[in-house]
């Protein structure tokens, strides 16, 4: 008796049991095949991301290796021909000469300039550092096209603001003080104009978290103005530094539209060659010589620093990785 | 002694007064005078430097080529020289800068429109849905979010000509719906503000990650269109190494590509050589016409940072610093 009730007591345990994980199961099944469909979502970028991101990459790295026939390429037919005609090409390290000697000068000017400034702007918290900052933030809406053109105008004696100072030393024409060897600096001018004040805005936006409590203790403690921005202030934004280094590094080895305006703009003259920077030669690859795997040569070289560029900096300095690990 | 201590307090030495000016100025300012001098001569001087070609260049839309020559640099001419130099571009080509400008705006509200279909589903499914793949992605995402723009624009070229997209609007609009940076803002902007309890709840009532996002995630995502229109229009309506290497016939460039091509044909710049002339009383385009087009080019990016400055900032930091 004691048994059959057991038995009919564990039959009736089992089926709930059994109903009750059934359920579960279903409920659970549903939720993976909702889970699933739900992923659509992410596609569209997937796809553009493969297409307009990871599969240029990709393309240039196979064209490289290709040999083109009336602009049909045979995949890996040239081996390392595009390669070695690329680095037999004065122009090619000439230009990655250029850009590198650009890249110091800007991203030294660039990285002590911004910071130095921030910390001066921040120096005290009133309407004039913010004013100073907005005003400062101005220039990054104006396209690296016209910053070329508005350049070649303030260097221009006859149309310049400091003209007259240009005319005192008998300069009536910019060709008569501007040449290939002062390209650098004026670039470097160019890009401290426009891309500063972005990098001031997002470090003076960083000091603005200081607590007011730690910048009170410490001039309790002593500190003067100067001491307060360089002991306090600046560590804040150092934890930035290789971030901005790097990205400036990428950036400015990128250059394009202001040599090239400036190039078109004074055309005939030595001052910027069309192919002064990686950038400008692999236009001329493509669209003068019409070379895809010459091109392709320098796509390559280019994706790979700014990737490279890009990983580093994300493994290095740990930027954004909070929020995706976590 | 009494007295002279009475006579102390009562009539502080100029000394004491000065110091206490200075003392009530730091506790005001929280920065000594000598110090706030020296910050306000700098930043007057920045300004200066910053401010000026930006203002040239709008004051040169007034004056006509001879004025660019003959006024004071920073002088205005006259305000009826913009619509006549405006008339005078208006006959190169037969109005193709109109063009150009519609050409601009419409690449830029259709990439805009592409980037922000692909960037707020992606964005908010890497936020909220945990699956396999979530990490890789969003590495890949990081990377490509800080490769910058410009370095993948010949490769491009090279996969687009055999897609035979080269020369067309679809050159410069498509790759824009490939945009990491807004992926990014997105996915961190959903990771903050939709708590993981409230899925929790949403889910054990029944609710799909499709109605989630629907019905949550979407208006939700009001906040943050904001930020990412404003950080991709700049970016596009800039766009010139793509506009200029990815489209090569001149009734499909951009505005910025445009000027470029006025520059160059016209020799716009070097008032000696210019070789553009308009046929009704032979004037030239020089540099008053190209001061007009840089200014058409900048307004609207300008206006932006203008209106939406904290907007473009939170775009530029996001993630960026540690807080």
């Amino acid at each position: 008796m004691m048994q059959a009730k057991k038995a009919v007591n564990l039959t009736g345990k089992s089926w709930t049991k059994r109903m009750a994980t059934s359920i579960r199961q279903k409920f659970q099944s549903a939720k993976v095949v909702k889970a699933e469909w739900s992923l659509l979502l992410l596609v569209p970028y997937l796809v553009a991301v493969c297409l307009f991101h990871l599969g240029p990459a990709l393309a240039a790295l196979v064209f490289s290796f290709s040999k083109f026939t009336f602009g049909r390429p045979q995949i890996f037919a040239a081996g390392l021909d595009n390669y070695i005609k690329v680095l037999s090409d004065p122009a090619f390290l000439r230009s990655y000469g250029n850009v590198a000697q650009f890249s110091v000068l800007a991203t030294i000017s660039g990285f002590i300039g911004s910071i130095s400034i921030a910390l001066l702007l921040s120096l005290t918290r009133d309407r004039l550092g913010s004013f100073a900052r907005s005003i400062l933030f101005l220039p990054g809406s104006i396209n690296a096209a016209v910053v070329g053109l508005i350049f070649i105008f303030m260097m221009d004696p006859l149309t310049s603001p400091l003209g007259f100072i240009l005319r005192a030393f008998g300069w009536n024409s910019i060709r008569d003080y501007v040449s290939a060897s002062n390209a650098t600096l004026v670039m470097t001018v160019i890009r401290f104009f426009m891309s500063s004040g972005g990098w001031i805005a997002i470090f003076y936006s960083a000091l603005e978290s200081v607590p007011t409590e730690l910048i009170e203790s410490a001039r309790i403690d002593g500190c003067n103005t100067w001491q307060l921005a360089w002991h306090i202030r600046r560590p804040i934004i150092m934890g930035f530094v290789w971030f901005m280094v790097i990205q400036l590094i990428a950036y400015n080895l990128q250059i394009f539209a202001e040599p090239y305006i400036i190039s078109q703009a004074l055309g005939g003259t030595s001052f910027i060659s069309p192919y002064w920077s990686p950038n400008m030669l692999g236009a001329f690859y493509t669209l003068q010589m019409g070379d895809l795997g010459m091109s392709a040569v320098v796509s390559v070289s280019q994706t790979l620093i700014s990737i490279s560029s890009s990983i580093f900096i994300v493994a290095k300095t740990g930027a954004f990785t909070t929020e995706v690990t976590g | 002694m009494a007295t002279q201590k009475t006579f102390t307090t009562s009539k502080p030495s100029l000394f004491k007064t000065i110091e206490g000016i200075i003392k009530h100025w730091m506790f005001r300012t929280g920065i000594d005078p000598i110090s706030y001098l020296v910050r306000l001569v700098i930043i007057i001087i920045l300004v200066v430097f910053f401010l000026t070609p930006l203002a040239w260049l709008f004051i040169a839309t007034t004056k006509t080529n001879p004025q660019m020559v003959e006024l004071p640099p920073l002088a205005i001419g006259s305000l009826d020289w913009v619509v006549k130099g405006w008339g005078y571009l208006l006959m190169y080509f037969d109005g193709i800068i109109v063009r150009w400008i519609a050409n601009s705006f419409n690449y830029v509200v259709l990439g805009l429109i592409f980037s922000l279909c692909t960037a707020i589903p992606a964005g908010f499914v890497l936020a909220v849905i945990p699956f396999r793949a979530r990490k890789i992605i969003l590495w890949t995402t990081l990377i490509m979010m800080l490769v910058p723009g410009d370095a993948l624009v010949l490769p491009m070229y090279i996969e687009l000509f055999y897609m035979k997209l080269i020369n067309t609007p679809w050159a410069l609009i498509l790759p824009a719906s490939s945009f990491p940076v807004g992926v990014y803002l997105t996915f961190q902007y959903f990771k903050s503000n939709l708590p993981p309890d409230l899925i929790g709840a949403a889910r054990v009532d029944g609710c799909s990650y499709f109605d989630l996002f629907r019905y949550i995630g979407l208006p939700l995502a009001k906040n943050i269109i904001g930020v990412l229109a404003f950080t991709n229009f700049a970016a596009l309506w800039s766009n010139f190494f793509a506009a200029n290497l990815l489209i090569d016939s001149q009734i499909y460039k951009t505005l910025p590509a445009g000027i470029s091509i006025i520059v160059s044909n016209c020799a716009a710049v070097l008032p000696a050589a210019t070789r553009c002339i308009s046929p009704p009383d032979g004037h030239t385009i020089g540099r008053s016409e190209v001061a007009i087009l840089g200014v058409i080019s900048t307004l609207p990016v300008l206006i932006i940072y203008l209106l939406a400055q904290r907007l473009i900032i939170r775009g530029a930091t996001a993630g960026a610093i540690k807080e």
